[in-house]
């Protein structure tokens, strides 16, 4: 019983890890329409400014956080503007952008080995301790709890923001229909900058988050990338509060399945999971977008 | 268009040309001497880079030191992956005209570029692949670690010897992590212990907690880990303490990594089953020169180089005269005792290292 | 032999990889597939052919086997998604290749899972042992000569005409009274039949396969070289595949310090990759663009 209880605070822990990814994601995505694989390194890139500015020159913590998401948001505009506007305005469709992205990646993560060398970096903000045990058999740490509770507000923000905001609105007016909104008058570059700017600060909270939870190497975005990208499709890709619920869906799949099955499996269910959604319900959970069919 | 298909088959004419010209220009032989290349190859990028760079950096003290005027180095990178590692050895063997070489590190890299190695003549010696395959890959392949066999029947000796019954084991999903865990379990259980729990985890995640919490559950007396990629041994150490496991702790040399002991006090009290420890004159020299403390892999990669070395003093230049002066040779390296058998394998030693007061403390058997 | 080992060793790789890379176009770029499960075709045809030699099965018949294994998932696949488009298949497709890959590290007791398959053996055809490099790239380069004509004449036939208006308007095709379904299982049969051969050649090449050598980085790597040399163009395929796979060995020849020599070269890569995008940014030859 307890077991169950804490896979479920284990899914849960990790599903808000994947959905703070796939939330900047989904919203880069929805309103660009490709993939911006890209959107790992800036969480891998967040993570070493914060090793950076606080654990190297000393800067205080919170000031630290302000300006790494404050970067991670420039950085993620620079990558739009630099390289993926001209590519568009060259007329390259979204495979040449897929794999514009990619090479992006591939050139931060050596970029930070060069920088910080291959080896695990710790921030060293919090000691490492024993979680706090809670009745039922479950143990958390209280940054699990505080990571919970910021996601938690992250996400109906953002929510709020897309409902109520002029902007908001007019980023999901984009991603619906782009025709229809340039008729309107929305401009398209002016909502992907903003995309792009909002997307990617989420990814450097992501980055902040999993500093603080786990630990740094180059290496680490790829994989945050995979299975962000896999919670943003269960969930809906199209639609960010969609994107956020697969991304739970997608940490308690994985973690409550390898009670079941051998923990070898873990990515397996993970990728089968998405491989279902696809063939059943390919606009994920709550995705709204109809008309992807090849009717 | 057509601009464009004559400006890139020019381009890939210049390739051609290019990687063929240097074999012209680097042969041996210009200064009059006749010169000897030695190939470094590992992984410097991928999850493995940090053992990669340890055993490159072990490898280059033993050459440095010994500053040999007729010997050439060349590193080439594999990123762990076992197509590069082929590139990687025939590059090597055909444009640097190498005798020998010291890697691949990853037994999945080792074994692709063995073949290579066995046929052309030049002798391969691996500072860190485990793995029993390796063992019938050739003549010419040598290894300064043992296999993993020895360790895993002295780590399940070790913890059936100091009275544990209940093993957990967490490894990674990979060649090292199933050959060693395979091993310990045959052996724990044939000594009549249980294995409460076998649990595995991708290379290179970061994510152990519901393994963990199925191991927590099966309440085992002590755990192994089989680890090789520093990031995971890092997260997993951490969730261990997190989630409150109260067992105690024991791992393969993939844990001997600087990171983990910043973990704190949560990673006191760790053993490290250690194939063939460092010397601590080793130990100081690897600190003398590159300011840390050596890594899992350095000194073999520095024997490995030894070896080598001691072959070209011995008059050897070509792959085979090393291959040959190597099944002679027996000297007391960083180490540990190094005579390889028949199968190009050492016996190797192991101990048991601690983590004590934040640092790695070898325990007097 | 003119060219020296490591030159052959290029070629014999340049010549498995452009049969993988036009096969995954005929795919992608003909009939509109975007098909990121390419890599998994590869590996079960690497797998098939290696275990099956390993059986005793004498080679060409293992190498066949890899093709119409290969392309059984290929079908499997096709019917699977046979509803989603666009980037949902790509998707989709993706997904596959990380399930093939969990299968291939998990089913230990077939594939010996993360442990690989050392030791296959070296072709034989009839009686005769390919034991040299010098001698395999010949083979190599006369199977890559046939399947890509065979290839070629596909994409040339009114078969091929059809593939690639299933690719720009299936609607019109269906009104036309063709079945797209089973143009599109067909094309996808025959992608992934030419993908499991360069896995048999690849894997009786390198001797030893594991299931990494099936992942990300190579899915990255055919991907690239297709987009690069652009979509519908068998020239693109085959110009792009010696260009991608020459560059990292150019660098090689970069002298850079050893400390940063991996990820530096890697940096340089990306950087070109991106420098040639920005050139042509429909790709090298590309004539279609996809949705």
């Amino acid at each position: 019983m307890s077991l169950l209880a804490q896979s479920i605070i284990n899914g849960l822990i990790t599903g808000s890890i994947y959905a703070l990814v796939a939330a900047g994601y989904s919203l880069i995505y929805s309103t660009n329409n490709f993939m911006h694989f890209a959107h790992g390194i800036s969480v891998v890139a967040a993570g070493y400014m914060v090793y950076w500015l606080f654990t190297l020159a000393g800067t205080p913590f919170y000031a630290t956080c302000l300006i790494t998401i404050l970067l991670s948001a420039l950085f993620g505009l620079a990558m739009y503007r630099l390289i993926y506007l001209p590519l568009q305005r060259r007329g390259s469709s979204n495979v040449i952008l897929l794999i514009a992205s990619i090479g992006i990646l591939i050139f931060f993560q050596n970029i930070i080995q060069i920088a910080f060398g291959s080896g695990v970096k710790l921030i060293g903000y919090i000691e490492v301790s024993r979680g706090i045990a809670f009745p039922g058999g479950i143990t958390m740490t209280v940054l699990q709890i505080v990571i919970l509770l910021i996601s938690g507000i992250i996400f109906i923000m953002l929510y709020q923001f897309m409902q109520k905001t002029k902007l908001g609105r007019n980023m999901r007016a984009v991603s619906n229909n782009k025709e229809l909104a340039s008729i309107v008058g929305i401009d398209h570059i002016r909502i992907s900058d903003f995309s792009f700017l909002i997307g990617s600060a989420l990814a450097g909270v992501a980055g902040i988050l999993v500093a603080l939870e786990q630990n740094l190497s180059p290496l680490m975005g790829t994989n945050l990338m995979i299975k962000g990208f896999t919670g943003a499709v269960i969930g809906g890709i199209n639609y960010v509060p969609g994107s956020i619920i697969g991304s739970f869906v997608l940490g308690m799949a994985e973690n409550l399945g390898i009670l079941v099955l051998p923990s070898g499996y873990k990515d397996a269910i993970a990728f089968s999971l998405l491989f279902l959604f696809l063939l059943f319900k390919p606009n994920g959970i709550l995705g709204k977008k109809e008309g992807r069919f090849d009717k | 268009m057509r601009t464009g298909t004559i400006f890139i088959v020019i381009l890939v004419v210049l390739g051609i040309l290019f990687t063929a010209g240097c074999a012209d220009t680097e042969t041996p032989g210009e200064t009059g001497e006749e010169m000897i290349v030695v190939g470094i190859m590992g992984p410097y990028t991928g999850g493995a880079a940090v053992y990669g760079n340890a055993a490159k950096d072990g490898a280059m003290l033993a050459f440095d030191e010994a500053d040999l005027p007729n010997v050439i180095i060349v590193v080439e990178d594999t990123k762990s992956e076992t197509r590069e590692a082929a590139t990687a050895m025939n590059k090597m063997v055909s444009v640097n005209n190498v005798q020998a070489v010291i890697g691949d590190l990853i037994s999945a890299a080792t074994l692709a570029a063995a073949p290579i190695a066995e046929q052309n003549q030049v002798v391969m010696i691996s500072p860190a692949s485990t793995s029993t395959d390796i063992s019938d890959a050739g003549d010419y392949i040598f290894r300064t670690i043992p296999g993993d066999d020895g360790q895993g029947i002295f780590a399940a000796n070790t913890m059936h010897e100091r009275g544990y019954t209940k093993l957990a084991l967490l490894y990674t999903n990979d060649q090292y992590g199933n050959g060693l865990a395979g091993i310990i379990s045959e052996e724990f259980t044939a000594k009549g212990g249980e294995i409460v729990a076998d649990e595995t985890y991708e290379a290179g995640s970061s994510d152990m907690r519901t393994q963990l919490a199925k191991i927590k559950n099966s309440n085992p007396e002590v755990i192994y880990i089989v680890s090789n990629t520093p990031d995971s041994s890092v997260a997993l150490l951490r969730q261990i303490t997190e989630i409150g496991i109260d067992a105690n702790i024991y791992g393969s040399e993939g844990l001997k990594v600087a990171s983990i002991l910043e973990l704190g006090s949560s990673v006191e009290g760790i053993v490290i089953t250690s194939v063939s420890p460092e010397s601590e004159d080793f130990r100081q020299k690897y600190m003398d020169a590159y300011a840390e403390e050596a890594p899992a892999f350095a000194a073999q990669a520095y024997d490995a180089a030894t070896a080598i070395i001691m072959a070209i003093e011995q008059g050897a230049t070509t792959g085979e005269e090393i291959k040959n002066a190597l099944y002679e040779m027996e000297f007391d390296g960083a180490s540990g005792h190094i005579k390889f058998n028949e199968m190009g394998d050492v016996e190797g030693g192991y101990v048991l290292v601690e983590v004590r007061d934040g640092a790695f403390v070898t325990l007097e058997e | 032999m003119i060219f020296s080992a490591y030159q052959t060793h290029i070629f014999i790789l340049i010549f498995i990889y452009i049969i993988l890379v036009v096969s995954l176009n005929l795919a992608l770029g003909y009939t509109g597939l975007l098909n990121l499960g390419h890599v998994a075709f590869f590996g079960i045809g690497a797998y098939t052919s290696a275990l099956l030699a390993l059986e005793g099965l004498t080679y060409i018949a293992a190498m066949i086997a890899a093709g119409l294994f290969a392309s059984v998932f290929g079908y499997l696949l096709v019917i699977a998604t046979d509803r989603l488009r666009g980037d949902y298949l790509a998707m989709a497709t993706l997904g596959f290749s990380f399930v093939v890959y969990s299968l291939l590290l998990n089913l230990r007791d077939v594939t010996r899972g993360a442990m690989g398959i050392p030791g296959i053996p070296k072709p034989t055809i009839l009686d005769f042992t390919i034991r040299t490099n010098d001698q395999y790239l010949i083979f190599v380069l006369l199977v890559c000569a046939i399947s890509v004509f065979i290839m070629y004449r596909i994409v040339n036939s009114p078969f091929g005409k059809l593939l690639e208006a299933t690719r720009d308007n299936a609607v019109c095709l269906r009104v036309l009274g063709k079945n797209t379904l089973s143009l599109k299982y067909k094309a996808m049969m025959i992608s992934a039949f030419f993908a499991g051969i360069s896995g048999s050649l690849y894997a009786h090449y390198i001797t030893f396969i594991d299931p990494t050598s099936f992942y990300i980085s190579e899915l990255i790597l055919v991907l690239t070289i297709v987009i690069v040399g652009g979509l519908g163009s068998i020239k693109g395929s085959i110009v792009a595949t010696a260009l991608i796979i020459y560059i990292p060995e150019v660098l090689r020849m970069l002298d850079l310090p050893s400390s940063v020599l991996g990820p530096a070269r890697q940096a340089i890569y990306a950087v070109i990759l991106i420098t040639i995008l920005m050139i042509r940014p429909k790709g090298l030859f590309g004539k279609v663009d996809l949705e």
